[in-house]
């Protein structure tokens, strides 16, 4: 590769490879050549956990060698553009086009342009239809494959659930069909007798006059749902031992241990806490060890316990006694992110700001409890000014407060209660005789878009519109007054988009193509998103983006996603709306089974059997 | 206790990587080699590296300068590269190590050697030598937020530049240091235009750093 564009660039490092830890094979003695891509920056790819997971464990194999390629930012691309160089993996430096599968993870919507310009950038066709056996295979995978309609056409096969066995088993069908010279077409219709496998070629889809979905038809033997998978053993499943080490800062440069997967809350509005079940955990022995295996080898000065809502854990914290055991001594700090309001300790913070004090962040989602009885947050205000108190008299002066708007039966009134709930946490600050001495605190309130998502109770709601939305904070601005509450807010323009890709079908993707070609790319960023790409992307389809994005739908109407079986059933998902619109919430799977339908795909092994 | 100053090289695609996370990389390395290594004190402890210079991105170097501090008076040091070479990337690899008794405000100069590719690179030698012979040479430079325009000739203690087949090679010295210091690619660039070449063609090595005494400094 021609290194003189690195000079050119910003943060070159990003763009080298040879960090330690990478891993670099000869190409010629392996079966098959994977490229794992992440269709954002270096900087947002190397902290994600399921890259490094995929990595491992893909590269354990000898006879397959996993790279990784990321979104080059904007200046490299045009020197790539310029230069006529392709887009290449980082430890060979080979062009993706030699390789035999990418491996795309789709970790939110806006990265799908991300994924046409990787695509061509290595000068691979963007549709399926047009890419024969001489191209890469491009499987998708992650959270967005609950519904993955709008790429459906750029796409072979889309991996559902979680990867660690199906990734394996896609490798070893493409192994064969290599060997045995089989055709694409016989290649797919191997793909989709995988289990948890979605070729979306092998599908038809039809409309209705008014453009709702008429039928979704399998061909060539495919299965007409689909189902997740799960990994039902977690406790023993692959965990990497290294890391690989970034040479440049990157968003999150820590030891990442996984100490479960799934959610026992149900909170209506949150795609992975129902996408994700059922809930299991890792034995605290096993994370303590996995945690301590990579701060040995990679020497990082921070391990992070993550999970969907880490203070669930039963063994936490016997846990954090094992690991207070050496990462005092070794001066790793012990982070705890997702954590609950309504099991927040004083012990909890004592031991996690041991090393040194991270920031604490809550999420009440919700300003007044009627709106946090509908979206089913199970969080009262006295456990929030609890879980305060409790941080401000652990010398805590600042505290992060997540909220959304655009809830589903929100009022104005719910709102304001936003501001007023984050006033009470100010002059809770002020009123505790053991609050740090001489100085402020700092209350910061962060307000995101609600976004109805796929497979969750709220999936037919729809989304406020971008004026609604900007009419609310400007709603919040004025009644925000205190200089110690810091406000902020996510850009509704990107959000809507976010709705539209959400909720999409198949006639989105020449929009997507549409937006890419105006010059839409990076859209998770500021420097990147631009409204206009988009609706005059949607304009030239003739696709109104309002019809996905703030248009409720019946649960009688067939939606993109029905075909794709996460286990939670659409009786239990609209028994759970039924409730939400009469404020009535529902406990957690620790308080009584409500019988969501995940034991069935999950094969018994859910949180009541294990109870019992 | 005992100040060890390092020495270390930074070659290689280690010249992509910036002085603060050269730093972090130590740091991390350091913190798995089991050395008997002293941290900070205070609220917030950290292991402790102190930099002579912050070498420029792009830049390679031979002789680059650091001072840990070990807790144990007699620790053989050669262990040091032993336990911590393994633990960097390659080709940032520490080469020497001895007890430190100078400070760092000693160093005076340091020697360089540049490959320039260019199109004619007899003339572009010719011109370059032309230019550094000159009586003075302005160069740019922007500090807080403001560019102001500088002699730097007193600071080029010698230069020389010869063709080499497809490159024109450069060794000079130039005054390095707190007292006194300049960016090798800031002269090149003041030459760049009227010698024919483009900086971003310029591979430089830094090949020794010198005291006042102008021998290797220690």
């Amino acid at each position: 590769m021609d290194k003189t564009i690195l000079r050119r660039v910003q943060k070159p490092a990003r763009y080298t490879g040879g960090e330690p830890n990478s891993i670099v094979k000869d190409k010629n003695a392996v079966a098959l050549r994977y490229a794992f891509c992440f269709p954002d920056t270096y900087e947002v790819g190397m902290s994600h956990l399921g890259l490094k997971l995929l990595y491992g464990l893909m590269n354990e194999r000898e006879d397959i060698w996993c790279e990784r390629c990321f979104e080059p930012w904007f200046d490299m691309r045009e020197q790539l553009k310029n230069e006529k160089l392709p887009l290449y993996a980082l430890e060979s430096g080979d062009s993706l086009r030699e390789f035999d599968i990418l491996g795309f993870t789709l970790q939110y919507e806006l990265c799908y342009t991300n994924v046409l310009d990787m695509l061509s950038l290595a000068d691979i066709p963007l549709y399926a239809s047009q890419r024969g056996e001489e191209y890469p295979i491009v499987l998708g995978g992650g959270p967005c494959c609950c519904n993955p309609e709008p790429i459906a056409d750029f796409f072979d096969a889309f991996a559902l659930g979680e990867g660690e066995e199906v990734n394996m088993e896609i490798c070893d069908a493409v192994i064969e069909a290599k060997k045995n010279g089989l055709s694409k077409q016989q290649l797919l219709e191997k793909l989709a007798a995988l289990e948890g496998v979605y070729v979306p070629a092998l599908y038809s889809v039809s409309y209705h006059e008014n453009g709702t979905l008429s039928a979704v038809t399998p061909l060539s033997g495919a299965p007409a749902t689909v189902k997740k998978r799960i990994i039902s053993d977690f406790d023993s499943c692959y965990f990497p031992e290294k890391f690989v080490v970034p040479l440049t800062q990157v968003i999150h440069d820590r030891a990442v241990t996984e100490i479960m997967r799934g959610c026992v809350r149900g909170c209506r509005f949150c795609q992975a806490g129902f996408i994700y079940r059922p809930v299991r955990y890792r034995s605290h022995d096993t994370i303590n060890r996995q945690a301590r295996s990579l701060c040995d080898s990679c020497g990082y000065e921070e391990v992070s316990l993550t999970s969907l809502s880490t203070s669930d854990h039963p063994q936490l914290e016997p846990l954090l006694d094992d690991m207070l055991d050496w990462t005092v001594e070794q001066k790793v700090n012990i982070s705890l992110p997702s954590l609950r309001i309504d099991n927040f300790s004083d012990e909890l913070v004592e031991k996690t700001a041991r090393v040194r004090k991270s920031g604490l962040t809550f999420a009440p989602e919700a300003g007044t409890q009627r709106l946090r009885d509908v979206i089913n947050k199970n969080i009262t205000e006295d456990e929030v000014m609890r879980s305060c108190t409790t941080a401000f008299s652990q010398g805590y002066t600042a505290v992060k407060l997540y909220f959304m708007m655009g809830l589903p039966t929100e009022t104005d009134e719910d709102v304001l209660g936003i501001a007023q709930l984050a006033q009470k946490v100010v002059d809770l600050y002020y009123s505790l005789p053991e609050k740090p001495r001489g100085k402020s605190v700092t209350v910061s309130v962060s307000v995101s878009c609600f976004i109805p998502k796929p497979k969750t109770p709220f999936e037919r709601c729809l989304q406020d519109t971008m004026a609604e939305f900007q009419r609310k904070q400007r709603l919040l601005i004025e009644n925000c007054r205190s200089r110690k509450i810091s406000l902020s807010w996510h850009d509704a323009r990107s959000s809507f988009i976010e709705a539209v890709m959400a909720k999409g079908d198949r006639k989105v993707s020449a929009a997507i193509v549409a937006a890419w070609k105006n010059g839409a790319v990076l859209d998770g960023w500021d420097e990147g998103f631009k409204l206009e790409n988009w609706t005059e992307a949607f304009d030239e389809c003739g696709l109104d983006p309002a019809f996905y994005a703030n248009r409720a739908a019946d649960f009688d109407e067939l939606m993109p996603w029905d075909m794709l079986d996460y286990g939670v059933s659409k009786k239990y998902l609209q028994n759970e709306y039924r409730r939400a619109l009469k404020a009535q919430v529902t406990g957690s799977c620790h308080t009584g089974c409500d019988a969501c339908g995940i034991s069935a795909i999950a094969k018994g092994k859910c949180f009541e059997e294990r109870k019992a | 206790m005992k100040n060890v100053r390092l020495k270390y090289i930074k070659k290689g695609e280690c010249r992509y990587i910036s002085h603060l996370d050269t730093a972090r990389a130590f740091s991390r390395a350091f913190s798995r080699s089991g050395l008997p290594l002293w941290f900070t004190e205070g609220f917030n402890t950290h292991f402790y590296m102190s930099f002579a210079l912050a070498l420029p991105l792009y830049m390679e170097s031979e002789c680059e300068l650091a001072d840990i501090r070990l807790i144990a008076d007699d620790y053989d040091l050669t262990k040091i590269a032993e336990c911590v070479n393994p633990l960097l990337p390659d080709g940032l690899k520490i080469v020497e190590e001895w007890e430190a008794l100078t400070k760092f405000a000693g160093i005076f100069s340091a020697e360089y050697s540049a490959e320039i590719a260019c199109e004619a690179p007899a003339a572009t030698a010719a011109a370059l030598n032309e230019f550094m012979s000159s009586d003075s040479i302005s160069a740019e430079k922007k500090s807080k937020g403001k560019t102001v325009v500088q002699d730097i000739k007193p600071l080029v203690l010698s230069f020389a530049a010869k063709p080499d087949g497809e490159v024109c090679l450069c060794e000079f010295a130039l005054r390095s240091g707190s007292e006194s210091n300049l960016n090798p690619f800031v002269l090149l660039d003041a030459a760049a235009d009227r010698c024919g070449f483009a900086t971003e063609c310029c591979d430089i090595v830094k090949l020794r750093t010198l005291g006042r005494d102008l021998t290797e400094f220690r």
